[in-house]
């Protein structure tokens, strides 16, 4: 009977440690075996100098010493927003070039960049250093705010130790369960073309579920009062529109992913079938360097409820001013 | 009358004492009668070739009957197994032959580094030192103190006694263990528990190594299994002073600017209480997948072995730098004592 538990024990210990139950998408993140040598990757036992045995004093800290500027282990530099083929190399083992097949070198990322985008300053970035943060929408009213329950890290989305979702994703966000199709893994992996499956969308409405409005009638029907009431952009409906959409509203003629308007383009989810607009059709997830002026300076209205928003503050737009709504409205 | 009486009572008393009046460590390691002859296993009073007395210097006088090709302990410290060799017959036994040793090995080790359910026999990676040479004893010394302590010279008397006895208090200690390891600095002795009944090789018929759970004989409550396990952390800790840590040391600075951060080596994982138990009764109730892979402690010895292992290391956890920052010696070399290949050990308990 001993032996039996004995072997039970030894194989379910097995089993959860080498079916590399989250995706291993590049580096130490995740697809471990029994005997993984990817813990060093990050953490120390005994001479750690960060929480949670980290081998640098924060979260932040420790993602870019391979993902940052002066990172040598990734390929991705989110902090300048580019594809470098000429990285990723952990110490004494082989140039793994995650995703070098489908991505030129210094191709933009598709998640923007924290400090850089396109060789520009980022004018506006979700902060991945550790502060609290108010999100705007967080279960509160639209154009309203509310801190999030810990400091914003790269840990609070991506789960370092792999997940079932896209990018690592975090199974949950903010305390909300987060579900997203996991695409381009492994030889299919591409970091400046999306290939977005379904639930994109869910990673952002995790902080800020007020915007997360998908009913047809939330842009133009007084109906919709939640989150405070008033008219926000639909989210998640194929680009053209569907039965519900109201005819009044003006798509233009051309798939904004595969066509565009002026000579610009924005990715859609689940392209060739449901061609969705989602939260990152506009918005890029780290940073933009998108420019503001004009009437799309937030400092032209400085009456919003929080106050005056900086000038220049572009909101993670992929385009400057108001291109996003060019290229699908097509005005 | 009365008192020839006594004297006979008296007499008799002595013939009924055991020969091994404290609890003797095998061959002549303690347990001294008045008239023992365990001095002449080791020593020679007029014609000694080694210092103190000795037959032989430390470690060779140790392997000729603890070495490869000896014959007069069971316990083959040097290629890590135990074979039936010495001139007794051990009852109950004191091992599994040709299993691997609980501690490893220094030259050889059994061990079964890959978790596959199959070991052989392969070169130590990494070892501590037996023969006076000189390193470091990393973590030795207070908060502050740097790295550790530089030029530690370790042979096998440095921890074990072969005198048997060693404890603060004349008894017998777990594996002859000096309760103030030599050159330690430490100020106050730790003693580890003896076994009740000595086993010298790991539980697992396939050799095994993690789940060992140190010192542990089949039979152990977990009050008692706690309190040794207690005691081997504090034992290591005597040399190894800082790698010491409570449960929540991990996200609690200690202050060190080396050693700032640190996995808990003492105490139980109360995270994972509900792991093995399904109530708190008396006695609790376990879960049926629990098995002696599971211990109550996390400990030093949870995941690495006394003496020497075979494990190896590639990729990250080949060229994590030391203490002191130094990035040689890498690869396998930098397996330090662990009981699994890479990170092994943290994926049996984290498995992520």
């Amino acid at each position: 009977m001993r032996k039996l538990i004995l072997a039970t024990v030894v194989v379910l210990a097995l089993a959860l440690t080498m079916v590399g139950l989250a995706s291993a998408n590049g580096g130490p993140h995740g697809g471990y075996t029994a005997t993984t040598d990817a813990c060093a990757g990050c953490h120390r036992a005994h001479t750690a100098i960060g929480p949670r045995l980290l081998v640098r004093s924060s979260t932040y800290d420790l993602c870019i010493s391979c993902h940052g500027s002066a990172g040598a282990g990734a390929n991705t530099n989110v902090e300048d927003g580019y594809y470098l083929s000429s990285r990723d190399d952990p110490p004494g083992g082989a140039d793994g070039n995650v995703g070098a097949a489908n991505t030129p070198d210094n191709a933009p990322l598709l998640g923007g960049g924290f400090q850089y985008y396109q060789g520009i300053t980022v004018t506006s970035s979700h902060d991945p250093t550790g502060t609290v943060l108010a999100a705007w929408g967080n279960a509160v009213d639209r154009g309203t705010t509310a801190d999030l329950s810990e400091g914003l890290s790269c840990a609070s989305c991506h789960d370092p130790h792999g997940s079932p979702n896209y990018r690592i994703i975090k199974a949950t966000v903010n305390g909300v369960a987060v579900s997203v199709d996991q695409v381009d893994e492994g030889a299919a992996k591409d970091y400046d073309t999306e290939q977005w499956g379904a639930g994109m969308s869910n990673i952002c409405a995790a902080c800020h579920v007020a915007y997360h409005e998908t009913g047809a009638d939330v842009g133009h029907d007084t109906t919709n009062q939640a989150y405070g009431g008033g008219f926000t952009h639909r989210v998640d409906m194929p680009w053209n529109g569907d039965a519900l959409t109201d005819p009044l509203i003006g798509m233009g003629t051309n798939n904004p992913e595969t066509v565009g308007f002026g000579g610009y383009t924005l990715p859609l989810a689940e392209s060739g079938t449901a061609d969705r607009v989602v939260c990152m059709t506009c918005h890029l997830p780290h940073g933009t360097s998108a420019q503001m002026t004009g009437f799309a300076d937030p400092a032209f209205d400085p009456s919003g409820p929080q106050g005056p928003i900086p000038a220049g503050d572009s909101s993670l737009l992929r385009l400057d001013n108001r291109g996003v709504c060019e290229v699908c409205h097509q005005k | 009358m009365k008192l020839r009486i006594a004297l006979v009572i008296g007499l008799l008393a002595l013939l009924a004492l055991p020969t091994g009046l404290a609890l003797a460590d095998n061959g002549p390691h303690g347990g001294y009668t008045a008239t023992t002859d365990a001095c002449a296993g080791c020593h020679r009073a007029h014609t000694a070739p080694a210092a103190r007395l000795l037959l032989d210097t430390v470690p060779n006088l140790c392997f000729t009957c603890h070495g490869s090709t000896a014959t007069g302990a069971d316990t083959n410290v040097e290629d890590g197994i135990y074979v039936d060799r010495d001139f007794e017959a051990e009852a109950p036994a004191e091992g599994d032959v040709n299993r691997g040793l609980k501690g490893g090995g220094f030259v050889y080790a059994l061990m079964d580094t890959d978790f596959d359910g199959a070991a052989t026999s392969s070169p130590v990676t990494s070892s501590h030192l037996n023969d006076g040479s000189t390193g470091t004893a990393w973590g030795n010394g207070n908060i502050g103190s740097g790295p550790g302590a530089a030029n530690f010279s370790l042979s096998c008397t440095s921890c074990h006694d072969p005198h048997g006895g060693a404890s603060t208090t004349g008894g017998a200690t777990y594996r002859l263990l000096r309760p103030i390891p030599i050159n330690s600095g430490a100020a106050i002795g730790v003693n580890v528990t003896d076994e009740t009944d000595k086993i010298y090789t790991v539980a697992d018929a396939n050799n095994k190594y993690f789940g060992e759970g140190y010192p542990y004989t089949p039979g152990d409550t977990w009050s008692s299994m706690d309190q040794q396990e207690r005691e081997m952390s504090d034992w290591c800790a005597q040399c190894h002073t800082r790698y010491l840590a409570d449960s929540g040391s991990g996200s609690t600075s200690s202050g060190d600017d080396i050693f700032m951060y640190r996995h808990m080596s003492e105490g139980t994982p109360s995270a994972t209480c509900n792991d093995c138990h399904i109530d708190y009764g008396s006695p609790p109730t376990l879960r049926t997948t629990v098995g002696p892979e599971w211990h109550h402690n996390v400990e030093c010895m949870t995941c690495h072995v006394a003496h020497g292992t075979s494990a190896t290391m590639t990729g990250y956890a080949a060229y994590v730098e030391w203490p002191d920052g130094s990035t040689t010696p890498d690869g396998d070399a930098r397996s330090s004592l662990l009981r699994g290949d890479g990170r092994g050990v943290c994926q049996r308990c984290h498995g992520k």
